[in-house]
């Protein structure tokens, strides 16, 4: 680390230095600390390589999703065909390909959404308090009674079928999770003595809500947003699988999955390829928010 | 340590801070919980005014009430002669460059998630101030209270609680305050740091004409430090005069028992050491009359009747016992 190749800071005052001092990298250091994270690197890395191989691969050969060949159905993994071909003879590298990138950008719009509008909820109700956010938080708790899917299937039926309805749908079920999470840590720092010492130096409610406790929430976030960037990618799967959300043949991970499990005992690649994508996916993204929570909380010690 | 009497730079008339108490599934009204109770003084431009008292005295709330983190039921609070619980907005924000404060909690009251250089330059980026000089300031700023410019790009849980409090100094610094609220800056603190960060907060006093509102709960560190010191029982300011007039005489006997038990003291003054029976009553249902009747070993019939008033016993030497006369004698 560069910050030990400066000399070593004289102690302050006799007996009231030293102790406990550690060196702390700039912050413009983060991404090369983040870096020697051995998870976050992992995951950064799966990450990558998923992107490289959804972005680069339609560049370097032609891929048709949706080309059907009738003599060649069910063909297991060849030269031909790297991930084999589905019952309409369709190649299922083409079809993970760019199932992937509308998978990937759906469970991305997912997250974001449901987390910002459930996050600001979650701050607003957690930081005011009172009847507002009284009045915020039994909403909450009326939407996180349904059950997930039959709110999705609410909002789905009145937008109607189509992906981006489907991403609305899905991140109506986040909305009261963010905002239950958001609210209970918005709460404890709220009532924190650094608050208190904002206040005291004129901060407005916005200034404390955005420069103190955002950042002292964000983890719960961070961990909250991997984890359901991978359960988005099943739910969207689940709302193709009733007939909202993406409509066949539009190839996607989580309908070919669902699509493929009719075969699985005649032609495994149809279901393994899609999965191992996505389970990869999920895993490399909850490493990287592991690394991040950790990261972000300079509390915590990487010595 | 006296000056000569100064004007008056920040006065409390009659503030009562109350805290409503709820009970029952319904969470109705059922009581007042009053931590400040009628509390009247001021405190002269330039000086320390210590406020002493046991835990649970309202000495806290009366300075955050002062910082207007608490909303008082009543009262005024006089700043440069404006009522400061009147302003709002812009105003408020403006009259809060003049008063800060510096917290007891050196580690909660430091954001975890922000550099030395955020943490102190926090005041002055409210208000507006460019990030070049802003900098210029925190540096000088970090350098003033005794820590070095390399430690800006640092995390105030990398520093000890003595250098913690020196942040936390610094942060009240840096909007060029007038006057800081002192909430028991060096309790929390290793006895050898608390002597450190005591004269520092006198050398700043005199470098940047800073007046201070010292709370305490150790007598020892209130004498050191304070011109004129106020004890507050039940709410309530009880006693008020020079550091040396209250050490040496105290009238009220609340306050001799509370000197009588400074360590040592015994040996130093001659006089014996006060040991008080009973708890305090609770601020909820205080006694009637005096407050501290129920623990007095000089109580009569007429400290349950009647509330004896702050009353000037002496020139500058207030307190509000109704045998303040014959305490001192008792006392000598």
């Amino acid at each position: 680390m560069s910050a030990q190749a400066t000399p070593d800071p004289m102690p302050v005052a006799p007996s009231d230095a030293l102790d406990g001092i550690a060196h702390a990298a700039p912050a413009h250091d983060f991404l090369r600390r983040a870096l020697r994270h051995r998870s976050f690197a992992a995951g950064l890395g799966i990450c990558l390589i998923i992107t490289l191989i959804l972005v680069a691969a339609p560049l370097l050969a032609h891929l048709n999703p949706d080309a059907q060949d009738p003599l060649a159905t069910f063909a297991p993994p060849s030269a031909a065909h790297l991930m084999g071909t589905d019952e309409f003879g369709r190649d299922m590298f083409a079809r993970v390909v760019v199932g992937g990138r509308t998978t990937v950008l759906a469970c991305l719009g997912v997250v974001v959404l449901g987390g910002v509008v459930g996050s600001t909820i979650g701050l607003i109700a957690g930081f005011f308090g009172g009847a507002l956010g009284f009045a915020i938080m039994r909403m909450v708790d009326l939407l996180l009674a349904f059950p997930g899917i039959l709110l999705a299937l609410a909002v789905s039926a009145i937008l109607g079928p189509g992906l981006v309805n489907g991403v609305i749908a899905i991140a109506a079920i986040l909305v009261p999770v963010y905002a239950r999470l958001v609210e209970g840590a918005a709460v404890e720092v709220r009532h924190l003595p650094y608050v208190d010492a904002a206040t005291t130096l004129g901060a407005s409610s916005r200034w404390i809500i955005l420069r103190h406790v955002l950042p002292n929430v964000s983890p719960g976030i961070i961990v909250l947003t991997t984890t359901w960037l991978g359960i988005a990618a099943l739910w969207i799967a689940a709302l193709g699988f009733i007939g909202l959300g993406v409509q066949p043949p539009t190839p996607e991970w989580g309908a070919i999955l669902s699509d493929g499990q009719n075969y699985i005992t005649i032609a495994w690649w149809i279901t393994v390829f899609p999965g191992m994508f996505l389970a990869l996916f999920v895993v490399g993204v909850n490493l990287i928010g592991d690394g991040l929570r950790d990261e972000l909380d300079p509390t915590l010690s990487r010595r | 340590m006296s000056r000569p009497e100064g004007e008056t730079l920040l006065e409390l008339r009659g503030l009562r801070t109350y805290f409503p108490l709820h009970s029952g599934p319904l969470r109705r009204l059922s009581g007042w919980l009053k931590a400040v109770d009628d509390v009247s003084f001021a405190i002269r431009r330039g000086e320390t005014f210590g406020l002493v008292g046991e835990s649970g005295c309202g000495k806290t709330t009366l300075g955050r009430s002062i910082l207007r983190l608490e909303r008082p039921q009543a009262g005024e609070i006089l700043f440069e002669g404006e009522d400061i619980l009147a302003a709002g907005g812009t105003r408020l924000t403006t009259i809060r460059r003049d008063i800060q404060a510096i917290f007891q909690d050196t580690h909660g009251s430091l954001d975890p998630r922000m550099n030395l250089r955020s943490l102190i330059g926090e005041g002055l980026a409210i208000q507006g101030v460019g990030r070049a000089e802003r900098d210029a300031r925190v540096e000088q700023l970090i350098e003033v209270v005794g820590l070095r410019r390399e430690h800006l790009d640092r995390y105030a849980h990398e520093f000890s609680g003595g250098q913690r409090q020196r942040i936390g100094i610094a942060r009240a610094l840096a909007t060029r305050p007038k006057f800081i609220v002192a909430d028991e800056p060096v309790s929390a603190l290793d006895l050898s740091v608390q002597s450190q960060v005591l004269n520092l907060l006198s050398d700043l006093q005199k470098e940047f004409g800073l007046t201070y509102l010292f709370i305490a709960h150790d007598l020892s560190v209130v004498e050191y430090l304070s011109d004129r010191v106020g004890v507050m029982y039940l709410g309530r300011l009880v006693e008020l005069a020079s550091a040396e007039d209250l050490y040496a005489d105290p009238r009220m006997p609340y306050t001799q028992a509370l000197l009588s038990a400074v360590p040592g003291s015994e040996r130093m003054t001659g006089r014996p050491r006060i040991l008080l029976t009973g708890d305090v009553p609770s601020p909820i249902t205080p006694p009637s009359g005096c407050p501290f009747r129920t623990r007095c070993w000089m109580a009569r019939d007429i400290c349950a009747s009647a509330r004896p008033e702050l009353r000037e016993v002496e020139p500058n030497h207030w307190a509000a016992c109704h045998f303040a006369d014959e305490a001192r004698a008792k006392a000598a």
